[in-house]
C-alpha cells in the first residue's frame, strides 16, 4: 500500500514498511543519524535524525520528532530544513563530540568516518565544551579488533549487533550516564565468529580492523575492487582494497539478497592468506629452481603434449580454471578430485539444483520456520548461520500485529516477542552455535529424522511436533548439509511440504567457494583419478592432494605430477613442476555459490610481476602443446563462450561476466592521491596505470561510479557520505544477479535417497586458505594459550 | 478533614497487621469488589473518581486502566506493577505509606489488579527501602494466608500473586518503562512509546504501572464511592494528596491534605513557615523535576491541572525550599549533577548534555563562569527539553534550570562578573 508524504515541499511515495528516516535517505535526502542501521532497526537513542513533523494541513507549529521512530502516515508533512530541527541536529552532534578525542589525523577511520560526515552535514564546526573529557582505558580484544574506547559516541550499534543480531554474549554495555562502556567484562579475545563487523557497524573509530591497521592507508588512497569471499560456498560479496600492489583489507560489499551488510570473520580476516609466507609466487621445478613465466608455460606445454594426461580440478578454483584444464585434458580425463564423500554429496547437490530452486540467504533469513539437517551451518557456512540466526530471532508477525508495532521498531519488537519465537529445529550430529536459539534440538541420526519427517508430513505416519510446526509455517526453510543421502532427504522434506501446500524452501550446505561450479563439470572422486593416473602425467589444479586419502600414492603411481596453485603445500613441494598462478585477488574468474548463484570476481591487486591466471596459463600452454587453436579463447569472454557451448548447464556463467568494453567504472577513488609521487624516489617518471583487458572495471580514477550493465559499484561514495554508510543513500541499487537453471521446471517427485556414505572424513570449519592468514593463525594461538 | 491515606499511620506505632487492618475496615473493598463487581465497573468507578497518577504525571488512573486490551482479544498473562522506586529528591511520601500502612497498598493492588484482570503483580521497590520491603513482604504473606491473595480469591475464580522486587539503585527505574526493563533483568533504559505498557509491557504482555500513592487511594474509592472521593478535594479537585516540605521550615514533613490546597497554606500552616532568621526565596513544588515557584505564585492551588495551567508540574507534591542562606547557583548545580549522574546513558542529549550543563553550573559556582555560559545554559534547556530526549529525565532536569535562570538571573550574572560565590 502506497502512502504519499511531503518532505520540504517534495512529494514522496512510500511503501509504508519503512520508517521516515529510511524513506528520506532512500529518496536521496540528507538526514544525519547514528544509531539507526538498516539491519539493526530503529531505537531512537542518538536523537540525530530530528525533523519537524506537521500533522494535517492546519498544523503550522509542527513538532520536532526523530525520523527513525516515525511511521509515515498519509498526507504527513515533514521538514528537514526547519530551523528548529536544524539547530537541534547540530546540537546533538556537538554534544556527542564533547568527549570525542578529535584525533582524526591519527585515526584509521578518518576520511571514511560516519561521525565526520554527520558533523559536516549538520554544520557543526566550533567547539564550545571546555571541560575535562571523560576517558576510558582500552581493552585487548584479540588479533582481529583494536578498541579505542575514547572515540565512542554511545550509539549502541556495536552491542546491538554483537548481542542481538549475532547472538554473542561476551560483549556488552557497562556503566551508565556518560561513562557507558562497550566491551567485554574482562579483556580477551572476542568469541563471536562475526566480531569483525564491529569495524563497519561502529560509526566512528572505536573498533578498528587490527591487521589493516598495521598496513593502513586512507580509504581514498586504496583501489577498491568488487570481489567474492573465497572461503566457503556462500560467496559473500566483498570489496578488496589494495595500494601499491599490496593487499590492505576486506570490507563488506552490500548485496541485498546474499550477505547484506555483514561478513563472517573467516571472510574478513581470511584474505590475509594473500600475504602469507606460504604464498606460491614463483614457479619452480622439483629441484627448487625458479621458472620464469615463459619457462613455466613451456614446461606445462611439455606435460600437456603427453598422451592421456589426467587433470584434477578444484572446488576452490574458478569455473574458468577448471574448465580450461578439463578442455585441455578432455572431459574423460578430468576429475573433480574430492573425497568419496564429497563426490557423492556434490553429485546429489547438482542433481537437486537442476530441478529445485534453492533458497537465497535472504529467504533463509526471512523464513518463519527452520529445519537444519546434518552439518552445523556455523562451521560450514557461517554467513548462512547468521542469516538463520535472524530467522530464529524474527518476531512472529502476529505478535507485531497484535500490538501494532512496525518491524523496524527494534526494541519494541524484541520486548513484545519476549520468548515468542518461530519454530527452529536443529537436527545435527554435533552441538553447534545455533543450538542456543533452537526451539528443538535433535541429536540423533539426522537422516532417519528427515525420512521420518517426510512420512509424517505426507500423512503416512502420525505427525510429530516438528512436522506440525513445519506444516503450520508459511515459508519454512530446510537447510541440509552432509552426504548425498542427507541432501536428498532434506530435499524430500521440502518437497513433501510443497506437496502439502507449504511454500517450503531448501538450502544446501557445500564445502567450497566453487563446489557447485566444479560439480557441474565433474563429480568423480580423487580415488578414481588416482587409479586413472597410474603411469600417466597428472596436472593438479589448486589442490593439496595430501588432504585426500591416498594422496601420497599419487606421487608413487603417476609418471609425473604438475601442480598449479597460489599457495604452498605438500603437493607443491613434491611436485615435479609447481606453477604459480593468481589467487582470487590477482585474476578474473567466476564462482557458483551454494544457491546456484553465479558471481564474478575481478583482478583486484596489481603487482609488478603477477603470476598469470590459471586459465590463461593453461590456455597458453595448451596452444603451445597443440591442444588448442591459437585463437580459440583469446579472452576471458571467449573462454566463457566456449564453456557455454561445451557445458550448457554453465552457459549462464557468461551472463554474470559483463563485457569489458564500453565505459569501465573507476576502481580508484576520485580523491586518490600520490599517483605521481608514490614511486618518484625510484623513478621520477609517472608509471603507466596497470593495463588489464579481462575485466569490465577500469584500473584508474577515470570512469563512471557504477557499471551501467550490472550495477556493480567499485568505490562506495556519495557526495557528503565518505563512509560505508553511503550504501544507505539514494534508492536501493541492486546488482544484476545470475542464477543457474533459472527457467527450470520445479520437480514434484521425491529423490531416491540412495545409500548413506559410511565414512565421513571431513573436518568441518577448517578451510585451507583462511588457515594461512596470519590474523587467523594468531587468534587460534591466543585461544590455545 | 478526612485523611483516608494516612488515617492509620501514627508516628512511633508499628503499622497495622492484617487483623488490626481488617478490624479498622481494611479489605472491605476487596470483599465488596472481587468476584462481585465486574472489572469494567471497577475501572469505571476509579475513572469517575478523578484519581490521577500520584507519581507526578497526574494522568487519569481510570483511563490508564481502560487502555488495557480486552482479555478476550489478548489472552495470556497480564501484569499489575506498582512503582515504589521512590528516588525523586526531596520525596518521601511513598515511604510513609509503605512503612505506615502496608496492607493499604496490598489491598489497593488486589483491587487494581482485579480491575485490569492481571494475574501477577510486582511491587518494584527502591533498594534502600529495606524496612518497607520487609513490611510489604509480610503483609503479602498475611494476605495470602487470609485467602485475599493467591488462587481463587474469596471463591471468585480470580487468581493473583504479588511479588516484592527490590531495585538496585538507579533513579531511572522510576521511569515506568525503564522499571519494566529492570524487572525483566535488562538494563534499566526506558522504552519508546508507543507501544504503551498496557499494549506491550512486562515480558511483552499487557501491563499497568501505578505509583504507590495512586494505588493506596483505590481501596477508599471503592469502599466509599467516587462521589465521596471527589468531594475530598478543594476547588473541584478530587481526593487528598500527600504533600511534603523539606528545607529550613519549622516543621518539615509530609501532610495529607485536600488536593488543590494552595502552596502558601501548606508552607505557612502545615510546615509552620520558615525558621527564624531564614528567608524564603523559592521552592520546587514537587521534587527536583519541577520548576521553581516564587513568593507571588504561592497561592496556586496544588493540583495537577492548576500547576499545569501555570506551565509547571505538581510532580510528587513534595516541595524543596530554597532559602536566602543558600546559593541558588549551587542549589541548581547540585540538582544537575544528580541528574547527570543518574542519566542512564541511552540518549545523546541527556547522556552528554547534562554533564555539560552540570560542569558549566559548577564552573559558575566556582567563580570560573564565562559570559557566554548563560546563553549556553538557556540553549541547553531547549535541546534537553520535552520531545528532544528519549524520556522525561532530562526535560525534568531542565524545569528547575530554566526557571532558575529566569528567577535568579542576577545571582548568575554576579557569580560570573565577580568570579566568586557570595554565599561561599
Amino acid at each position: 500500500m502506497g502512502v504519499k508524504i511531503v518532505v520540504d515541499g517534495k512529494m514522496l511515495r512510500v511503501n509504508g514498511e519503512q520508517n521516515l528516516l529510511a524513506v528520506c535517505l532512500s529518496s536521496g535526502l540528507d538526514v544525519p543519524y547514528f544509531c539507526w542501521h538498516p539491519a539493526l532497526g530503529s531505537v531512537g537513542s542518538c536523537r540525530q535524525c530530528a525533523v519537524k513533523l506537521f500533522r494535517g494541513p492546519a498544523d503550522a507549529a509542527g513538532q520536532v520528532v526523530m525520523a527513525c521512530m516515525t511511521r509515515p502516515v498519509i498526507d504527513m508533512r515533514v521538514s528537514i530544513a526547519d530551523p528548529e530541527a536544524v539547530a537541534f541536529r547540530e546540537a546533538a552532534v556537538e554534544m556527542v563530540l564533547t568527549n570525542h578525542p578529535h584525533d582524526c589525523p591519527v585515526c584509521e577511520v578518518g576520511g571514511e568516518c560516519h561521525l565526520q560526515d554527520m558533523a559536516v552535514l549538520t554544520g557543526h564546526h566550533e567547539r564550545r565544551y571546555r571541560f575535562a573529557k571523560r576517558t576510558h582505558p582500552n581493552q585487548y580484544l584479540g588479533p582481529f579488533i583494536r578498541q579505542e574506547m575514547n572515540r565512542c559516541i554511545g550509539c549502541y550499534r556495536c552491542v546491538r549487533f554483537y548481542q542481538d543480531y549475532a547472538g554473542g554474549n561476551d560483549f556488552g554495555v557497562f556503566g551508565a550516564n556518560r561513562n557507558v562502556v562497550f566491551g567485554r567484562a574482562e579483556e580477551g579475545v572476542l568469541e563471536s565468529a562475526f566480531a569483525g563487523n564491529l569495524v563497519e557497524v561502529c560509526p566512528t573509530g572505536v573498533f578498528v580492523d587490527k591487521p589493516f591497521s598495521a598496513k593502513f592507508r586512507r580509504k581514498w588512497d586504496m583501489r577498491a575492487t568488487p570481489s567474492l569471499c573465497p572461503h566457503c560456498a556462500v560467496g559473500c560479496n566483498i570489496t578488496l582494497q589494495e595500494r601499491g600492489g599490496e593487499f590492505r583489507r576486506v570490507v563488506n560489499r552490500y548485496n541485498e539478497t546474499l550477505n547484506g551488510y555483514f561478513l563472517c570473520d573467516r571472510g574478513r580476516f581470511g584474505a590475509g592468506f594473500l600475504e602469507s609466507t606460504a604464498r606460491l609466487r614463483r614457479s619452480r621445478d622439483r629441484s627448487g629452481a625458479a621458472l620464469s613465466h615463459g619457462a613455466a608455460r613451456d614446461r606445462l606445454a611439455a606435460v600437456l603434449r603427453c598422451e592421456g594426461v589426467i587433470g584434477i580440478g578444484s572446488a576452490r578454483a574458478s569455473v574458468e580454471a577448471n574448465f580450461a584444464l578439463r578442455a585441455l585434458v578432455g572431459a574423460e580425463n578430468f576429475y573433480a578430485g574430492g573425497s568419496t564423500f564429497e563426490a557423492s554429496a556434490s553429485q546429489a547437490a547438482v542433481e537437486i539444483l537442476q530441478t529445485m530452486r534453492l533458497a537465497t540467504l535472504k529467504e533463509a533469513e526471512t523464513a518463519d520456520a527452520v529445519l537444519v539437517l546434518g552439518d552445523d551451518p556455523a562451521a560450514v557456512a557461517p554467513r548462512l548461520a547468521l542469516a538463520l540466526h535472524q530467522a530464529a530471532r524474527r518476531v512472529p508477525a502476529e505478535v507485531l500485529a497484535a500490538r501494532d508495532i512496525p518491524e523496524w521498531d527494534e526494541n519494541a519488537a524484541r520486548h513484545a516477542a519476549s520468548g515468542a519465537v518461530n519454530p527452529f529445529v536443529v537436527a545435527t550430529t554435533e552441538a553447534g552455535w545455533l543450538d542456543d536459539v533452537a526451539t528443538r534440538v535433535v541429536r540423533y541420526a539426522p537422516l532417519a529424522f528427515a525420512l521420518a519427517l517426510v512420512r509424517q508430513i505426507e500423512g503416512t505416519a502420525p505427525p510429530g511436533e516438528v512436522a506440525l510446526a513445519l506444516l503450520a509455517a508459511k515459508q519454512p526453510v530446510v537447510v541440509a548439509g552432509g552426504d548425498a543421502a542427507l541432501l536428498r532427504a532434506g530435499a524430500n522434506v521440502a518437497l513433501a511440504l510443497r506437496r502439502a501446500g507449504v511454500a517450503a524452501r531448501l538450502s544446501l550446505m557445500l564445502p567450497e567457494a566453487n563446489s557447485v561450479g566444479l560439480g557441474l563439470m565433474d563429480t568423480r572422486p580423487f580415488s578414481e583419478a588416482l587409479a586413472a593416473g597410474r603411469g600417466r602425467d597428472v596436472v593438479v589444479l589448486e589442490r593439496d592432494v595430501f588432504r585426500e586419502a591416498g594422496g601420497a600414492q599419487l606421487f608413487a603411481d603417476a609418471n609425473g605430477v604438475c601442480v598449479l596453485d597460489h599457495v604452498d603445500s605438500q603437493t607443491v613441494q613434491q611436485a615435479d613442476i609447481a606453477l604459480a598462478v593468481g589467487s582470487f585477488a590477482d585474476c578474473d574468474g567466476s564462482f557458483v555459490n551454494l544457491e546456484g548463484r553465479v558471481q564474478r570476481f575481478f583482478k583486484a591487486i596489481f603487482g609488478a610481476d603477477d603470476p598469470p591466471s590459471a586459465w590463461a596459463l593453461l590456455r597458453d600452454a595448451g596452444v603451445l602443446a597443440g591442444r588448442l587453436e591459437a585463437e580459440q579463447w583469446p579472452t576471458h569472454h571467449a573462454l566463457l563462450a566456449a564453456l557455454g557451448e561445451e557445458i550448457p548447464a554453465l552457459a549462464d556463467v557468461a551472463r554474470a561476466s559483463p563485457e569489458p568494453g564500453g565505459s569501465r567504472p573507476a576502481t580508484l577513488p576520485h580523491r586518490h592521491s600520490g599517483r605521481a609521487a608514490a614511486q618518484s624516489h625510484l623513478d621520477v617518471r609517472e608509471a603507466m596505470p596497470p593495463q588489464h583487458e579481462d575485466s569490465a572495471l577500469g584500473t584508474t580514477m577515470e570512469g563512471p561510479p557504477v557499471h551501467a550493465q550490472t550495477g556493480v559499484r567499485p568505490v562506495l561514495w556519495e557526495p557528503g557520505w565518505n563512509s560505508g554508510q553511503a550504501v544507505n543513500k539514494g534508492p536501493a541499487r541492486g546488482t544484476e544477479e545470475v542464477f543457474l537453471f533459472d527457467g527450470r521446471t520445479e520437480r514434484i517427485a521425491y529423490f531416491d535417497i540412495g545409500e548413506p556414505c559410511v565414512v565421513d572424513d571431513r573436518v568441518l570449519g577448517v578451510e585451507a586458505l583462511s588457515e594461512l592468514s596470519p590474523a587467523i593463525i594468531a587468534r587460534r594461538q591466543v585461544l590455545a594459550g | 478533614m478526612q485523611r483516608p491515606l494516612t488515617h492509620h499511620i501514627l508516628r512511633g506505632r508499628a503499622p497495622f497487621d492484617i487483623h488490626e487492618y481488617t478490624r479498622a475496615g481494611g479489605y472491605q473493598a476487596v470483599r465488596k469488589v472481587v468476584g462481585r463487581m465486574a472489572p469494567a465497573d471497577v475501572v469505571g468507578e476509579v475513572l469517575a473518581s478523578g484519581l490521577g497518577g500520584c507519581g507526578g504525571g497526574g494522568f487519569s488512573t481510570g483511563r490508564k486502566w481502560q487502555a488495557m486490551p480486552d482479555a478476550a482479544v489478548r489472552p495470556g498473562r497480564r501484569y499489575f506493577v506498582v512503582n515504589a522506586d521512590e528516588m525523586e529528591p526531596g520525596t518521601f511520601k511513598d515511604r510513609l505509606l509503605m512503612e505506615g500502612d502496608p496492607h493499604q497498598l496490598v489491598e489497593g493492588i488486589i483491587l487494581g489488579a482485579y480491575a485490569v484482570q492481571a494475574d501477577t503483580a510486582y511491587i518494584f521497590i527502591r533498594g534502600e527501602y529495606v524496612e518497607a520491603a520487609q513490611l510489604l513482604a509480610r503483609a503479602v504473606e498475611e494476605a495470602e494466608a487470609a485467602g485475599l491473595v493467591g488462587r481463587n480469591i474469596l471463591g471468585s475464580d480470580y487468581d493473583l500473586s504479588i511479588h516484592v522486587h527490590g531495585g538496585a539503585g538507579r533513579y531511572i527505574c522510576g521511569e515506568e518503562t525503564a522499571l519494566l526493563n529492570a524487572l525483566e533483568g535488562r538494563r534499566a533504559t526506558p522504552r519508546a512509546k508507543p507501544p504503551l505498557p498496557q499494549v506491550s509491557g512486562l515480558f511483552g504482555c499487557p501491563t499497568v504501572v501505578n505509583n504507590v500513592e495512586t494505588v493506596c487511594n483505590v481501596p477508599h474509592i471503592l469502599r466509599h464511592g467516587a462521589a465521596w472521593f471527589r468531594a475530598l478535594g478543594r476547588d473541584g479537585e478530587a481526593g487528598t494528596k500527600i504533600f511534603g516540605v523539606s528545607g529550613r521550615v519549622r516543621w518539615p514533613g509530609a501532610y495529607e491534605l485536600p488536593m488543590g490546597t494552595p502552596m502558601r497554606e501548606i508552607l505557612e500552616e502545615h510546615a509552620g513557615g520558615m525558621r527564624d532568621g531564614v528567608g524564603f526565596r523559592a521552592l520546587l513544588p514537587g521534587g527536583a523535576s519541577t520548576a521553581f515557584m516564587v513568593e507571588d505564585e504561592l497561592d496556586t492551588p496544588m493540583s495537577f491541572s492548576a500547576m499545569s495551567a501555570r506551565g509547571n508540574r505538581l510532580g510528587t507534591g513534595t516541595a524543596i525550599i530554597l532559602d536566602d542562606r543558600t546559593c541558588p547557583v549551587g542549589f541548581i548545580a547540585n540538582l544537575q549533577r544528580f541528574f547527570a549522574q543518574e542519566s542512564c546513558g541511552w540518549c545523546t542529549p541527556c547522556r552528554d548534555g547534562l554533564p555539560w550543563v552540570a560542569q558549566t553550573l559548577q564552573a559558575i559556582e566556582d567563580g570560573e563562569g564565562q559570559a557566554e555560559d548563560l546563553d549556553l545554559l538557556s540553549e541547553m534547556t531547549g535541546h534537553l527539553g520535552p520531545g528532544r530526549t528519549f524520556c522525561a529525565l532530562a526535560p525534568g532536569a531542565m524545569a528547575s534550570l530554566k526557571s532558575g535562570l529566569e528567577y535568579f538571573r542576577d545571582d548568575f550574572v554576579r557569580h560570573i562578573r565577580e568570579g566568586a560565590c557570595a554565599w561561599a
